[in-house]
């Protein structure tokens, strides 16, 4: 990546992602699976930072938010997608779903980076099939509640929240 | 005496929508098409929403028996969702359909989602109207993944469905067939919805889509591994509202 780790350069391919011609921009969309999977400090970085590049070019009036995107990979749930018409769902055990919500609050740092480019609100939409769809959903409110317990969104104009969008088949 | 079941004096269109709420429960709805026939009429829609045909789904779903049985059954006017699996190596080509196969494939006249993978549309003209024809009225949302054809050939297909609103194109390398240059669209379609673009490597065929549909006017935008992503952000920069982005794409490398 061009980007190094403390942000300092900047990659010439950066400037695909110049925004200011979009006056109607309302909302940029992540994949959870992008900033969730974020293994080290590094990688934490350099997503952060081409994040705020890109937030720095917007200059559209109507924009006003940054939505986080959820797929049923997501979560521990569910383990293949093989199956067109139904995976398989597995049960979760307590200590499952608490390490699940600490897993989906790391992510929150990446948040509080980004958050700095501008004001804006964040929406974590589960775009996610059906029967998993309560699951996730509880998932990403513990994880918000617990943040918002220990400061995490402290400064934030306001508070994250969870939207779902159910989708008709997992695929 | 056998007594009747209260629920089965419900009106049609209050079991309509208490079934809906299954829409997701496949067994709950094939449970409710055995109990009587109004509950069979409300049920049997979301049961046969989505059709997948291709090898890799097993047995059952493989081409054309997949289409057989439900359309003995009447039931592929019921279809919304249709995804086709052509293979790398046997891609979805006129060579698939003989006159049965094609009579049957017509009769899938309400798809609004169609998804094709390896569609090798050169094998399809001049008479592709022929095979796609009854798609036309209702397609709303076009996914091609692996599509085999020229610039202009992929966007004749594209061109095809006159209420086209969404546009999904996968794994579209570089390198170009022989192009028709007198070959334009039949319709320019309205594509205001979403244009998601995954591993499209060919710019002039964004170029000639642009020119060919008198500018684009999406409104949602999720692009992964494209070339010419500034020109298609320049193209909707009146109509864009949502953009998705990818940290790790391999264009901000």
């Amino acid at each position: 990546m061009h980007i190094s780790a403390n942000g300092s350069t900047v990659s010439s391919s950066l400037q695909d992602f110049d925004l200011s011609r979009n006056k109607s921009l309302r909302a940029l969309q992540i994949m959870a699976s992008s900033i969730c999977h974020l293994s080290s400090n590094d990688s934490l970085d350099a997503t952060s930072n081409f994040l705020n590049h890109t937030l720095s070019t917007v200059t559209s009036p109507e924009f006003y938010q940054v939505i986080v995107i959820y797929f049923w990979s997501d979560f521990f749930v569910t383990e293949s997608w093989e199956n067109p018409d139904r995976p398989p769902l597995r049960e979760i055990s307590r200590a499952e779903r608490a390490q699940e919500v600490l897993r989906h609050r790391r992510m929150f740092e990446a948040f509080r980076r980004i958050h700095k480019a501008r004001g804006f609100r964040f929406q974590l939409c589960a775009n996610i099939w059906d029967p998993v769809g309560e699951y996730s959903v509880g998932i990403l409110k513990d994880a918000i509640a617990e943040e918002t317990a220990n400061g995490g969104f402290d400064g934030f104009s306001s508070i994250p929240f969870v939207t779902y969008e159910p989708r008709n088949s997992h695929l | 005496m056998a007594r009747t079941s209260p629920a089965t004096k419900l009106p049609l269109e209050v079991v309509e929508k208490i079934i809906a709420n299954l829409h997701y429960d496949i067994y709950s709805l094939l449970a409710c098409t055995l109990t009587c026939y109004p509950w069979y009429i409300a049920a049997v829609p979301h049961l046969h929403h989505n059709l997948f045909i291709g090898d890799s789904w097993g047995p059952k779903c493989r081409w054309p028996n997949r289409l057989r049985p439900i359309h003995r059954l009447g039931l592929l006017p019921l279809v919304k969702t249709l995804w086709v699996r052509g293979t790398h190596g046997h891609a979805f080509s006129q060579t698939w359909f003989n006159s049965h196969i094609l009579h049957q494939f017509s009769a899938l006249s309400n798809v609004q989602r169609l998804m094709i993978d390896h569609l090798d549309i050169p094998s399809f003209m001049p008479r592709i109207q022929q095979y796609f024809g009854h798609f036309l009225p209702t397609v709303q949302e076009l996914c091609l993944t692996n599509p085999n054809g020229s610039h202009r050939q992929i966007i004749y297909f594209i061109g095809l469905f006159q209420h086209l609103e969404d546009l999904n194109l996968i794994y579209i390398e570089s390198g170009e067939l022989t192009n028709d240059l007198a070959l334009f669209p039949f319709f320019t379609p309205p594509l205001r919805g979403w244009l998601k673009l995954t591993c499209v490597r060919r710019v002039e065929l964004l170029k000639d889509m642009i020119d060919l549909f008198g500018g684009l006017r999406f409104r949602w935008m999720d692009l992964f591994d494209v070339d010419g992503r500034p020109l298609l952000l320049g193209a909707c920069a009146n109509t864009l509202e949502i953009l998705r982005l990818y940290p790790a794409d391999p264009r901000c490398e």
